[in-house]
């Protein structure tokens, strides 16, 4: 099981990965956010101790089961969706244009962010990806 | 047991602890020996409450579902459940014909409130493209098993049994 500063390397691996993928590949945009909101979500859990066993379905019922996960889940969950769909399904720049990726799915990427480094209390300076 | 196997009047008392290596033999209408342990009665009859409380929530969930997307059906075109990763999907697909921003904020609020309300049937809230039903089959890895909302016209007839 990896460690919360694991968690957090790959969090923030990501998220300069994400800055770099051109406009052209809206799909990869939304799936890399989700991912980087995965890894700061798993940062946290492994801050509080909380094991979750299995995949997406077993984490997802932990965030909105947990008074203390609600607000995360609240920004997670349209990145979760967002990706989901984008990852499987053929016409995905057209199911969600570069600029809602860049702009609305951000930010709910930015609030989770937001929530998991107040929850860690771990100061963590976190540009925007996109002026 | 505590009770006389022949009197109608008194209950048979099976106690998980005290009876837990004792045999049951139980005999159904066609003639046919179950011979099953204390332990194993008491396994299944938690079971099959289990199983009683999971379905009357499921039906309440897809009732609830069905309700939110006729509320909302300025944003829902169509509402279909399945299953995914062992727990229930909620596939909505949106009027906007794609990633609706609106509509999430709802599907949001929406998976939060049957997480509370259905806390035995957990499932996800996910917003889907509208296409042929095969299409949809492929891309959620499953078969689509019902249509909780919307024109079934042209989807419904498709429904894999």
């Amino acid at each position: 099981m990896a460690t919360a500063a694991q968690h957090r390397a790959k969090w923030l691996h990501n998220r300069a990965f994400l800055a770099t993928i051109d406009d052209a590949f809206a799909d990869w945009m939304a799936t890399v956010m989700f991912y980087t909101a995965l890894h700061a979500v798993e940062t946290l859990f492994a801050h509080d101790g909380t094991h979750v066993h299995g995949g997406h379905g077993p984490r997802n019922q932990t965030l909105k089961t947990y008074n203390r996960y609600k607000q995360v889940w609240k920004h997670y969950r349209p990145l979760f969706d967002a990706a989901r769909t984008t990852r499987y399904e053929a016409d995905a720049n057209e199911w969600i244009a570069v600029q809602d990726v860049k702009s609305r799915l951000a930010s709910d990427l930015y609030r989770v962010e937001a929530s998991v480094v107040k929850l860690t209390n771990q100061p963590l300076e976190l540009a925007r990806l996109w002026p | 047991m505590a009770a006389s196997d022949h009197d109608p009047s008194r209950p048979l008392h099976l106690d998980a602890k005290q009876d837990a290596d004792r045999v049951v033999v139980l005999t159904p209408e066609d003639e046919d020996r179950f011979v099953r342990s204390c332990a194993w009665v008491v396994e299944a009859t938690k079971l099959g409450i289990s199983r009683d409380v999971w379905l009357r929530e499921l039906h309440g969930l897809l009732s609830h579902v069905r309700a939110w997307a006729q509320k909302h059906s300025r944003l829902v075109k169509r509402a279909y459940a399945t299953h995914r990763d062992a727990q229930v999907a909620i596939y909505v697909v949106p009027q906007a014909g794609r990633f609706d921003f609106d509509l999430s904020e709802k599907v949001t609020e929406l998976d939060l409130e049957v997480a509370e309300k259905f806390q035995a049937c957990p499932c996800d809230v996910l917003q889907m493209p509208d296409k042929p039903l095969a299409e949809l089959e492929q891309l959620t890895g499953n078969h689509l098993a019902i249509l909780i909302y919307g024109d079934g016209s042209a989807a419904q007839s498709q429904v894999a049994p």
